[in-house]
């Protein structure tokens, strides 16, 4: 193993995830060699910055309208470009909403499903849990599974983030982008609007948390989604969708509403009854997990 | 402290049936948006926020300046997040024969614990720019690094062959390390970090 090698290999010898014989290797490199050495540094460095989160703290203090510790301003673009911060954001929120409110009942928990990496779907539940307990819409588990009956048969316009509020406020965004994220680390998350070249694909039996980012500016109209399946089915998501402090547009669905193969969701604005499509994002759902 | 409030602390500290009942619950509820990423850890938090909880009221902590409810979901949300993230911390392989950069933190390492709160912050501040200034296809190949990918996993999950991964993430490395030093020393080589 050469030196370029070695210093290729740092960030997976710092996780601990090379085989034996490459780890004694670039172990070697590391001890011996001036340059490996000094890369080795600069690889924990890179760490170090690549590793950094808001404190739970200022998320906490954010999620309270307080000021945060650290400038509010970094913790916002934090928040945008961070999906696992804007997901304990999300479960912060979602716990100061049930503790205020005592007349929502929370849903059953369901099992841990295996050793994957879950802050997604926390993120899901968390946001499911806001919309019980901000809308007081849900209030039993039994109810929870009309929803994604109401959504399947397309019949209710369902309120999204925001609940009843969110439904008179009515934001909405311009040229959005969308983040995928399924309930494991299978894939990375997807990001882009409807010109971005990739396709992501989920495992079916994940639950979804789209985060739709807002681009330029919002426009202060009203705005729908719905979700087109594999057979070309329309299901209505909701309606006023609006934006959370962290710029984010969340949209958590059901995982039992996907079908395997390509599903796109659209989201229109609407100007008095008359709707425009602003943008959409497909994406592929597998037969299972990976 | 309001009436309600002090009431409920104070029966709580006493062991009033009630009250422990009414503060448990209220626990609970907030930390139920905790419950599926704590997973099995559950009942061992929600049993660290009751003695956080009780030591906190003991040493007279709770002033008042925010409702009961409200204080105790900051307790609850601190200590869950905690919770959730060092289980999900990977911590860096070591040397043999170093200590890490334990030993040379370099310009932007974190004061300890006991030093000053404002000056972590701004610390932390300054590491947070500088993520800023990476790529965001560079974060998510970290954030896949610190779960424990290895450069195989990755290579298949990406579809990219491991060496073009390995450079990928080599040239994001330096990025990284690029804008600290930026932001750390400036353009003109300082020697303090700057905070706008």
């Amino acid at each position: 193993m050469d030196c370029d090698h070695a210093i290729e290999l740092l960030p997976w010898f710092l996780n601990g995830t090379l085989a034996p014989e490459e780890r004694r290797e670039v172990a070697a490199h590391a001890a011996s060699c001036e340059r490996c050495a000094a890369a080795l540094a600069g690889t924990r460095a890179a760490w170090e910055v690549f590793a950094q989160h808001v404190p739970a703290a200022d998320l906490v203090a954010y999620a309270a309208d307080e000021p945060t510790a650290v400038d509010g301003r970094t913790v916002e673009r934090h928040l945008a470009g961070c999906p696992q911060c804007a997901a304990e954001l999300e479960m912060a929120r979602a716990s100061r909403a049930l503790i205020e409110n005592e007349g929502v009942a929370v849903m059953p928990a369901r099992g841990r499903q295996g050793g994957v990496r879950m802050w997604r779907s926390s993120a899901l539940a968390a946001g499911l849990v806001g919309l019980v307990a901000i809308g007081g819409w849900v209030n039993s588990a039994q109810r929870a599974h009309d929803l994604v009956a109401q959504q399947r048969g397309g019949a209710a316009t369902v309120p999204l983030h925001g609940g009843g509020q969110a439904a008179r406020s009515g934001a909405l965004f311009n040229v959005p982008q969308l983040t995928l994220s399924a309930d494991d680390d299978s894939a990375p998350p997807y990001r882009g609007g409807s010109a971005a070249p990739q396709i992501p694909t989920v495992p079916q039996t994940s639950e979804l948390l789209l985060v739709l980012d807002p681009s330029a500016k919002d426009n202060p109209e009203s705005n729908a989604v719905d979700l087109v399946d594999p057979h070309g089915g329309v299901h209505p998501l909701g309606a006023g969708l609006v934006k959370t402090k962290d710029g984010y547009y969340t949209l958590s669905l059901p995982r039992d509403l996907l079908q395997p193969g390509r599903n796109r969701i659209r989201i229109y604005s609407t100007d008095g009854g008359r709707r425009t499509l602003v943008d959409g994002f497909t994406f592929q759902v597998g037969s299972g997990r990976p | 402290m309001q009436g309600e409030d002090a009431e409920v602390v104070a029966g709580f500290l006493k062991g009033d049936a009630r009250a422990v009942g009414a503060v448990d619950g209220w626990i609970s509820r907030a930390a139920y948006p905790y419950q599926r990423r704590l997973g099995p850890r559950w009942d061992d938090v929600l049993q660290d926020i009751r003695l956080e909880i009780t030591r906190l009221l003991k040493q007279g902590k709770f002033r008042g300046e925010s409702s009961f409810k409200t204080y105790l979901w900051r307790v609850v949300s601190h200590t869950c997040l905690d919770q959730i993230r060092a289980a999900g911390r990977v911590q860096w392989a070591e040397l043999e024969t170093d200590s890490g950069a334990e030993d040379n933190p370099g310009p932007f390492a974190l004061p300890s614990a006991a030093g000053n709160a404002a000056a972590r912050s701004e610390v932390k501040d300054l590491l947070l720019r500088v993520l800023e200034r990476v790529p965001g296809e560079c974060r998510e190949l970290w954030r896949m690094i610190h779960a424990g990918r290895s450069y195989k996993e990755m290579s298949d999950l990406l579809g990219v062959a491991e060496g073009t991964l390995r450079v990928r993430v080599l040239r994001c490395r330096e990025k990284a390390v690029a804008a600290r030093s930026e932001l750390a020393l400036g353009p003109a080589g300082g020697s303090r970090p700057r905070v706008a």
